[in-house]
């Protein structure tokens, strides 16, 4: 029964389906980070306290090098713009995506505290990048023949895996506010703390106002987030939930924007094509990769490339 | 190796990893729990410093800044700076006392005393908004003015709420 299972979900996930929706959030993800190279910083040294990277094993002449950071800005940022232009494939996606995640690693070992905010565009650059290793072959055809958006050339592990990937970080970041403050964590009060703290230059616009003058409001909109968070993972198993979900990360995030200003555009991104746009324009194949009917049509294309 | 097998061992070595490690490194780019904003509070403090001459002073040079990332157990890389402001509980009285007569006797010898006061905020009486409070102030003198008595009160001190 299990193996049965496993067979039927390792052949959905090795089905193809056309780039379209992947190239266009590649696209995204790359301008994302480009965005990122710009403003991604380097401190200077200090007492360490712990490793914040799986980097912090380097001595601190490399991870505090000032020339070495710009050099990795500068690689990243020309390989980059050969991948979002598809030149020299799958060398300047391979290299976008190493560089960028050691230029991250190497900022997060120099800061105070763990920023968050590059995880989920670098998960989708090494995906994709992993992706267009494997098939270097296959897409350097389509793209020599002009049929690169013809052809299935993406294989629904790619957006599975980030689909999986940002379906367990908020279901890890629910988990951990439960944890450390139980149910009531969503009580308005610490919201509207928060408002008045950390987005004192913001306290004019009307939102705001609303926010920190009605604890009902600041309640729904902590409550909604818990619920969003805590049960993202079974996005994993129905597309109803999936894109109801996705809407509702996507207004905790662009309210968080509007409030904050704290710069989550990876994960906006990540959530609205992976979340919301690709399961409403893909085939049910992508959109319930455990489910039985799909199976024969994922055999079928699976047979086919096989040929 | 078949690429099929290359691609399934991948997704296989993707999927465990990031299951498996986040609970365990909590913060280990690039994995993580997203542990942040998890501690709600009810309320955060402030604290402003003033000379004599009621002056405002740099809460920094008191370590008195407020370093808040509202995470009960954080994973601190690289310590710039210490704080003895820790937002979401009141400082310790005592430390900051201390703290207070070392930057008064070693960076500012010519001042006789500051005041530090407790700006909280909290929810109001209604349970509809938040209120910020200035608490009572506290008067630390100089280690180099014996004549200076710490149980004056200081001038200017506010008690009671003051927000919205």
């Amino acid at each position: 029964m299990i193996d049965r299972y496993l067979h039927q979900f390792s052949c959905w996930l090795l089905a193809l389906e056309r780039p379209t929706a992947t190239r266009l959030t590649l696209a995204g993800t790359l301008l994302v980070a480009l965005y990122s190279c710009t403003t991604i910083t380097q401190h200077p040294p200090g007492t360490r306290e712990n490793c914040l990277s799986l980097l912090c094993f380097l001595p601190e002449a490399v991870i505090f090098n000032p020339r070495l950071f710009v050099a990795l800005k500068l690689v990243f940022f020309a390989s980059a713009v050969l991948w979002f232009l598809q030149r020299i494939l799958p060398w300047s996606s391979t290299i976008a995506a190493l560089s960028f995640t050691v230029l991250v690693s190497l900022s997060h070992d120099t800061n105070y505290y763990t920023p968050h905010l590059y995880h989920f565009e670098n998960l989708y650059l090494l995906i994709c990048a992993t992706w267009q290793l494997l098939y270097r072959a296959p897409i350097a055809e389509s793209l020599r023949c002009g049929r690169f958006w013809n052809t299935p050339l993406v294989p629904n592990w790619v957006n599975f895996l980030f689909l999986y990937y940002i379906s367990l970080a908020y279901s890890f970041s629910g988990a951990s506010k439960i944890f450390y403050s139980g149910l009531g964590w969503a009580n308005g009060l610490s919201l509207q703390l928060w408002v008045k703290f950390l987005a004192e230059s913001r306290l004019d616009n009307p939102i705001v106002q609303l926010l920190v003058s009605e604890r009902v409001i600041a309640f729904a909109a902590q409550l909604t987030t818990l619920i969003a968070e805590a049960f993202c993972w079974l996005a994993l198993f129905s597309l109803r939930l999936r894109v109801l979900l996705g809407v509702l990360l996507l207004g905790f995030h662009l309210t968080s924007e509007f409030v904050f200003g704290l710069g989550f555009y990876g994960n906006i991104l990540g959530i609205f094509s992976v979340m919301i746009v690709q399961p409403l324009l893909t085939s049910t194949r992508f959109a319930k990769p455990f489910a039985a009917r799909s199976t024969s049509r994922a055999f079928a294309k699976a047979g086919q490339r096989s040929n | 190796m078949k690429r099929s097998t290359l691609e399934l061992t991948f997704c296989c070595f993707f999927m465990t990893l990031f299951a498996l490690l986040p609970p365990l490194v909590i913060d280990l780019y690039p994995f993580s729990t997203y542990p942040m904003f998890s501690q709600a509070p009810t309320s955060l403090y402030r604290y402003t410093v003033a000379d004599p001459l009621g002056q405002p002073l740099n809460p920094w040079q008191f370590s008195l800044h407020p370093l808040y990332i509202a995470n009960p157990n954080p994973k601190i890389g690289i310590r710039f700076s210490t704080t003895l402001n820790p937002v979401a509980t009141p400082a310790d009285r005592d430390a900051v006392t201390i703290e207070a007569k070392r930057v008064l006797d070693e960076e500012l010898p010519y001042m006789e005393y500051v005041t530090i006061t407790p700006n909280e905020l909290h929810s109001d009486n209604a349970g509809r908004s938040v209120v910020s409070s200035e608490h009572p102030s506290w008067k630390i003198c100089s280690p180099r003015f014996p004549r200076c008595s710490a149980a004056q009160p200081a001038e200017g001190s506010i008690t009671g709420e003051i927000g919205e």
